[in-house]
């Protein structure tokens, strides 16, 4: 177990775990988000209440991988953490606010007994800024920030810095990747015209997944250098691509409604998937790089990016034993509500 | 640095760790409620304390909301207007708030989902269980976070690394187990079900006011009532013993709680007063001697005040700050009790329905604990300014100040942007929480099953 005694083994596992944790979030809160968003667009009130219905056991503990992955980065490069988030700081607030405002409109949309649609766009402009932002700030540390050699923003860099035209399409696609996650979940969990109009949007919803995705992809493979140095990314973009392909193929290929209901779902989920993979691949291991020098760029082996061994190891076997128990009981918890679902769904006692 | 970013992100931190601080104490007295509940329902299979359960579980559905919604906002602001301390303390903190996120609140957040709409897909015994893990998830998260803070408060089980100046972790348990969480952890879970208990003990008043499912509003306020009156009078007794604690580790803190400019026997306790900062004295009600008392249980006890090197080594806090809300806390608390005591004895006499004043009384007393609960956080936390991090002489440590931990650069129009922002979404916050808090009252202890938000049509 000599291995385990050497840093930077520790600082690989932990790029792996943010970037898991990071996929677990689009994964399961991107269904949730997805369909927030189309909630205003639904045309009756049954039709909400079976969608809000599909997400209410289960969305708290989704968005929980999105605070795992922040947290880990917290626990593990704290240096990380406080350029990204003091960096980035005005689309944090907006991010914030998404973060914030979600729960909030969930709750005040049940026990609404008068107009509900306030609440309705509140949850969907929630549901929009959190993936938004989220994408924005992935595409930032792969785009890179003004970060000097103490290892924070460089003073007379202003904040729009953040805004490249890569971190805004990579916003772009993290939202066109819930969308699709959100149709192809409400197709495997619901019925009747619900259904009918979820399995509808999947084709527009497939293809912008598709356009902002080639975008990103395009607009980084152009950008100089900033493949330089990445030992991972020619395999990263390779099985990304092909999960991405394949994933978005077989989405279009079941979207009617002969295929089975579940298909969608999954396929779209190997899109999500792939995405993550290619985003790894192209990053490791740059956390956040630098648009001062490359050698200003925050990578998970420099020194004093990262927590010391012991703080790294402790929160390692910590987090992997909970994480692991967690798993048990969120699948029993999932089993527990599995099946259809309707507007008559979770009599409330 | 800039001032007026130091001012604002102080401002936005005590705003906000402040307003989030209403919920997570509801969610605990809620949630030992609910367990005790459901403990009794699976022990004597009465109906009453199952429908008991289930009313406070559909209180908990809102104030659970609203506490993840506020508290989330926490952990970002470390990074973002407090990027020094995030950088210093991550060995430590932040691994502290990753073990909060990954051990106690996954419990929490699922399970709560069971106690929503479990009800009738599990065996009572599951739900007897999910119950118990929502009560000790949630607890076990606020252990966690009262640990964290109590660590900044005593810090230990940590080294600085030469090299940059940042913490080192060597002791985790140290950590966790450090000087003060012990005492500190206690008054928090016992204001907790305070709340809790007086919350739904103005349920109860309602009910009995309004003449509604009255059978079962009597077995609430004896259950809810029993709670209250058991932990507003332990109270006091686990609040002294943390006034010692911090006479010893943060004297600092201690003697301007107390408004003690001079180190004297015969101590004066002021009852009510104003602290005269300028001239560093204290004019209001003062009972001689009762300080050194309450310290020793001795007259002539040699209280240290503000003037004793000892004491002002690291720095004096705001003085009046401190005294205030450490005696807002103490009349909220004693109110409490008084208002509990008269309403458990009218309640066993049976006269308590009929006194229509006495119950309004009871009703709106909800919201004392609250005020106790908030006025003592900041207590607490005004009164270990200038620190974020206290100074250990025993370990060299200098100590981290809340000025030296605001990230660097960071422009004031941001924090006004987000300081803004943040205070409509609290606005936000309590529009739901008291508008929709007495329709789910209302909906009585016993309603009919209901379809999700069409209830009533």
């Amino acid at each position: 177990m000599d291995f385990l005694n050497n840093i930077q083994v520790w600082q690989a596992f932990w790029f792996v775990v943010i970037g898991a944790a990071i996929f677990l979030f689009l994964w399961l809160d991107g269904f949730d988000l997805g369909i927030g968003m189309s909630l205003p667009f639904l045309k009756t009130k049954e039709h909400q209440l079976s969608a809000l219905n599909v997400i209410w056991p289960v969305w708290d503990g989704n968005e929980l991988y999105g605070l795992i992955g922040g947290g880990a980065i917290f626990a593990t490069f704290p240096v990380v953490f406080a350029s990204l988030l003091s960096g980035l700081y005005p689309w944090v607030v907006l991010l914030l606010i998404g973060i914030m405002l979600r729960p909030i409109a969930f709750e005040a949309w049940s026990h609404e007994t008068g107009n509900k649609a306030v609440w309705t766009w509140a949850f969907a402009l929630s549901s929009f800024l959190i993936p938004f932002v989220a994408g924005v700030a992935l595409g930032t540390t792969i785009a890179g920030m003004p970060i000097n050699a103490q290892m924070v923003w460089d003073h007379g860099h202003g904040f729009w810095e953040a805004l490249s035209p890569l971190s805004v399409l990579c916003g772009l696609a993290v939202v066109g990747l819930t969308l699709l996650q959100g149709s192809a979940y409400l197709v495997k969990k619901t019925s009747g015209d619900l259904q009918a109009q979820a399995r509808k949007d999947l084709t527009p919803r497939t293809i912008f997944a598709a356009v902002t995705l080639v975008l990103v992809l395009v607009v980084a493979l152009l950008s100089p250098g900033l493949l330089d140095g990445k030992p991972l990314a020619v395999v990263g973009i390779i099985v990304g691509l092909v999960f991405i392909l394949g994933g978005l193929a077989g989405v279009w290929l079941h979207r009617d409604e002969k295929s089975p209901e579940g298909a969608a779902y999954w396929f779209s989920s190997a899109v999500i998937a792939g995405t993550m993979v290619l985003v790894c691949g192209v990053q490791f291991p740059n956390l956040i790089r630098s648009t001062i020098d490359p050698s200003f760029s925050l990578t998970i082996f420099k020194d004093g990016v990262s927590n010391p061994i012991n703080s790294l190891m402790l929160i390692g076997i910590i987090g992997t034993v909970a994480l692991a128990i967690t798993a048990v009981y969120t699948i029993l918890v999932y089993r527990l509500f599995k099946g259809k679902v309707d507007h008559k769904s979770h009599l409330h006692y | 640095m800039d001032e007026m970013s130091l001012i604002l992100s102080r401002i936005q931190f005590a705003m906000s760790a402040g307003y989030h601080f209403i919920f997570p104490p509801t969610t605990l007295g809620l949630a030992f409620f609910i367990f005790l509940a459901e403990s009794f329902h699976l022990a004597t299979k009465k109906e009453a304390f199952r429908k008991l359960s289930s009313f406070a579980v559909r209180i908990l559905t809102l104030v659970f909301a609203l506490g993840v919604a506020t508290g989330l906002l926490l952990p970002f602001m470390f990074g973002m207007n407090w990027a020094e301390f995030a950088k210093h303390a991550g060995a430590l903190f932040g691994v502290q708030l990753a073990v909060e996120a990954t051990v106690a609140f996954t419990i929490e957040s699922v399970f709560i989902g069971v106690l929503f709409f479990g009800r009738e897909k599990i065996k009572p015994f599951w739900y007897w269980l999910s119950a118990f893990l929502v009560f000790f998830g949630s607890h076990l998260s606020g252990y966690i976070i009262i640990a964290a803070n109590s660590w900044m408060q005593t810090p230990g089980g940590f080294s600085i690394d030469p090299a940059t100046g940042r913490m080192l972790m060597t002791d985790f348990w140290a950590f966790n187990f450090n000087t003060s969480v012990g005492i500190r952890f206690m008054h928090v879970a016992i204001a907790a079900w305070m709340v809790g208990a007086f919350l739904l003990v103005a349920c109860a008043a309602w009910f009995l006011k309004h003449d509604k499912d009255t059978s079962l509003a009597k077995t609430l306020m004896t259950f809810a009532g029993t709670i209250a009156l058991i932990m507003a009078v332990a109270q006091p007794v686990v609040g002294h013993m943390s006034t010692l604690q911090i006479e010893q580790t943060q004297p600092a803190k201690g003697a301007a709680m107390e408004g003690q400019y001079l180190t004297q026997r015969n101590a004066p306790l002021f009852a009510l007063g104003w602290v005269d900062e300028k001239n560093k004295k204290v004019d209001g009600i003062a009972l001689p001697g009762m300080l050194s008392y309450f310290y020793s249980a001795d007259f002539n006890y040699e209280v240290k005040g503000l003037d004793n090197p000892e004491v002002n080594k690291n720095g004096v806090p705001p003085v009046n700050a401190t005294f205030q809300m450490f005696r807002l806390m103490v009349m909220a608390g004693s109110i409490c009790i008084g208002v509990i005591l008269l309403t458990m004895i009218f309640h066993f006499r049976g006269t308590l329905q009929r006194k229509k004043k006495s119950l309004n009384i009871v009703i709106y007393c909800a919201v004392v604990p609250y005020v106790a609960v908030v006025t003592g956080w900041f207590t607490a936390e005004i009164g270990r300014q200038p620190w974020v991090i206290y100074p250990v002489e025993s370990m060299k440590y200098p100590g981290l100040s809340t000025a030296d931990a605001l990230t660097r650069n960071l422009a004031p129009w941001m924090v006004w942007f987000s300081l803004i922002a943040y205070f409509a979404v609290y606005a936000i916050c309590t529009v739901v929480f008291l508008r929709f808090l007495p329709v789910i009252v209302k909906k009585g202890l016993d309603p009919q099953p209901a379809v999700h938000g069409k209830a009533k049509e």
